[in-house]
């Protein structure tokens, strides 16, 4: 780690834990403004205990969640594979028929795609077939011509889109695919590059433009879905490459969606399940709210909300030792 | 197994690719081995560590990552799985015996059924750390004791030139780019005629939980056929704190075989890379991991 950098995050660490003791302060004075329904618990003035000893950052810790799902949701029927080829695949031609490679996973291959899915596990593999599937290239001495042109497949294509475009192309599929606004969370706009390092070059190759790749993440109510995620994948001359999805349909009932627990009340258990887990006192945690799946078995999930607490990863750490920034969950959620 | 055939095996898995899936299946479950390795205990007795260190989840990712494989194994799809846990996953499996001396401790890679170098496919998660200059990076281990070593290194202990063809390392800084860019893991866990292909690991500190188990389960089940490394990055990826950057480094005798074997090998289709003699990182544009620089943008 670099000067500045340590000097960056010494001063977030002092801000945080500025920020952090206010929002205690706030949260223990006063809490109702961010719940629904305090508990006698949550309405004490006085310091749970415990709390102290761990400078919770609570500001992303908003209002709890509605008990409500939004309408519009993904439907289990979404993984038929009529729905998936129009929504990532377009057509397929000379399909050849499907193979089981998993408890509940299938592939299917056509001329040009490779469709993998599991409806049951609400996941999607659809990527264009390319000649990468040959023999390797032939080396120095090997019978094959290395100086033959590289396939199609292969060669650096030109770059016609940029960020905006692919997340405006890559919405138009997931949208095509039944995933509504009601459960989009924040988008990632990346670009995937790769440098080489050629034998014993000292160093290494110009950054190259692979692919642009935006992912959509869930939320419900502004919550995130844990493990929910589509991945779309475009060559950077706008065509599509590959759509990797995990985005399981939420069952209508069973869910358990919000909590009446107050601010103080939860970082009192996450206090005590810092404890439990060996967490140093001291160190700097953050909540926010996020939804648990649990699989049933036509394919959907239920939710469950929790309170996941991170704890980053120590500033110095020796030869061997300990780095990783690490995220809990505190059970909040309201029984059925 | 105990004797080498991976390029061969994959060459034939290769081929038959081309005309169908199923023939795939048939050509490459000749002899497939996935050993996992989870270490989640330190600090007690024989334990290297602190108990800080300490966090149960890495073994449940690994139990994650085998899973699929036990499911295929179960339809005769897949050979053999086998999971290592805590002290058993020891600094002498993961040591050549051509680096004991460098090393001074026990090498035993091709342990059967034990040694990574005697799996195809290998998992491990734990704690790491690198250094840029000299160029390494290293892995807690799961015993402490007499031969034995509590961090396993890249430089002193690691070479995969008997089977091993991908390793995926759940472990942070296990995959730095400044480590890499100086000649860290090539040169160091391969030699020219090593199998060894893939190494999938992180760019700086790795965030650890149960949504890790999550997405590790669901990489392992859908890389069996394509995207081994790009399967990787798109899941492995977060933002939620600080980045989780992934990154995918790749051995072989050119950029062809080693995009390849990225975009379109898999855990029955370890696509042959060539002659170890140069390697690809494949990583997100500007990634800003905690202990690791930003990751390159131009």
């Amino acid at each position: 780690m670099n000067v500045t950098r340590a000097h960056n995050r010494r001063r977030a660490a002092m801000r945080v834990a500025f920020s952090a003791a206010f929002v205690i302060a706030a949260t223990q004075a006063s809490s109702s403004a961010q719940v629904t329904a305090p508990t006698a618990a949550g309405a004490r003035s006085a310091p749970q205990p415990g709390t102290l000893d761990y400078p919770f950052d609570t500001s992303k810790l908003g209002p709890p969640p509605p008990a409500r799902l939004p309408r519009g949701l993904l439907k289990v029927t979404a993984f038929e594979q009529a729905n998936v080829v129009q929504a990532f695949a377009g057509t397929l031609q000379g399909v050849a028929k499907p193979e089981r490679i998993g408890k509940s996973r299938t592939a299917v291959l056509s001329e040009g795609w490779r469709i993998e899915r599991d409806p049951l596990q609400g996941a999607l593999l659809v990527a264009r077939r390319q000649l990468g599937e040959v023999e390797r290239e032939p080396e120095a001495g090997e019978p094959g011509k290395v100086a033959d042109p590289k396939p199609p497949e292969f060669a650096r294509r030109e770059n016609k889109i940029d960020d905006a475009r692919a997340k405006a192309l890559a919405l138009e599929r997931v949208t095509k695919f039944g995933i509504g606004e009601g459960e989009l969370g924040p988008v990632a706009s990346l670009r995937l590059v790769s440098q080489d390092l050629n034998d014993d070059a000292a160093r290494p190759s110009a950054v190259e433009l692979e692919s642009y790749k935006t992912i959509f993440f869930r939320a419900i109510n502004g919550v995130p879905v844990q493990g929910s995620r589509v991945v779309v994948t475009h060559w950077p001359d706008g065509a599509l490459k590959r759509t990797l999805l995990h985005w399981p349909a939420i069952a209508e009932r069973g869910n358990r969606l919000t909590t009446r627990l107050s601010v103080p009340e939860i970082t009192r258990r996450a206090a005590a399940l810092l404890s439990r887990e060996g967490i140093a006192k001291g160190s700097r945690a953050s909540l926010r709210w996020k939804y648990i799946p649990t699989p049933q078995q036509n394919g959907e999930v239920t939710l469950q909300l929790v309170a996941a607490v991170r704890v980053p990863a120590p500033e110095q750490v020796p030869e061997g030792g300990f780095a990783e920034p690490r995220e809990y969950e505190v059970p909040v959620a309201e029984p059925d | 197994m105990t004797s080498r055939q991976g390029p061969r095996r994959v060459h034939r898995a290769a081929m038959a690719a081309a005309a169908g899936l199923f023939v795939v299946v048939a050509a490459a479950s000749a002899a497939n081995e996935v050993q996992v390795y989870g270490i989640a205990q330190f600090g007690g007795a024989g334990q290297c560590g602190n108990s800080d260190m300490t966090h149960p989840v890495h073994t449940e990712t690994a139990k994650a990552f085998l899973k699929p494989f036990a499911i295929l194994q179960t339809i005769g799809l897949w050979d053999a799985v086998a999971m290592l846990n805590n002290s058993n996953a020891k600094s002498s499996l993961f040591t050549d015996p051509g680096k004991a001396a460098a090393c001074s401790c026990t090498a035993d890679d091709t342990a059967i059924d034990k040694g990574l170098d005697e799996a195809d496919v290998v998992y491990v998660h734990t704690h790491g750390s690198h250094s840029a200059s000299p160029a390494w990076s290293s892995l807690s281990m799961g015993k402490s004791g007499t031969g034995l070593m509590c961090s396993a290194r890249t430089d002193l202990n690691m070479r995969w030139n008997s089977d091993l063809d991908i390793a995926v390392i759940k472990a942070c800084q296990s995959g730095d780019y400044d480590t890499w860019a100086n000649g860290g893991y090539r040169q160091q866990i391969t030699t020219s005629g090593s199998p060894f292909r893939m190494w999938n690991a992180f760019h700086g500190d790795s965030s650890c939980g149960s949504h890790v188990t999550s997405y590790v389960g669901s990489y392992a089940a859908e890389s069996f056929f394509d995207g081994v490394g790009e399967n990787w990055l798109d899941e492995a990826y977060d933002t939620s704190g600080d980045d989780d950057c992934p990154v995918s480094i790749v051995m072989g005798s050119s950029y062809a075989n080693r995009k390849n074997l990225f975009e379109n090998g898999g855990w029955l289709d370890r696509k042959d890379t060539g002659s170890k003699t140069s390697s690809t990182i494949f990583y997100f544009h500007g990634c800003a991991p905690s202990s690791g620089r930003k990751l390159p943008t131009s």
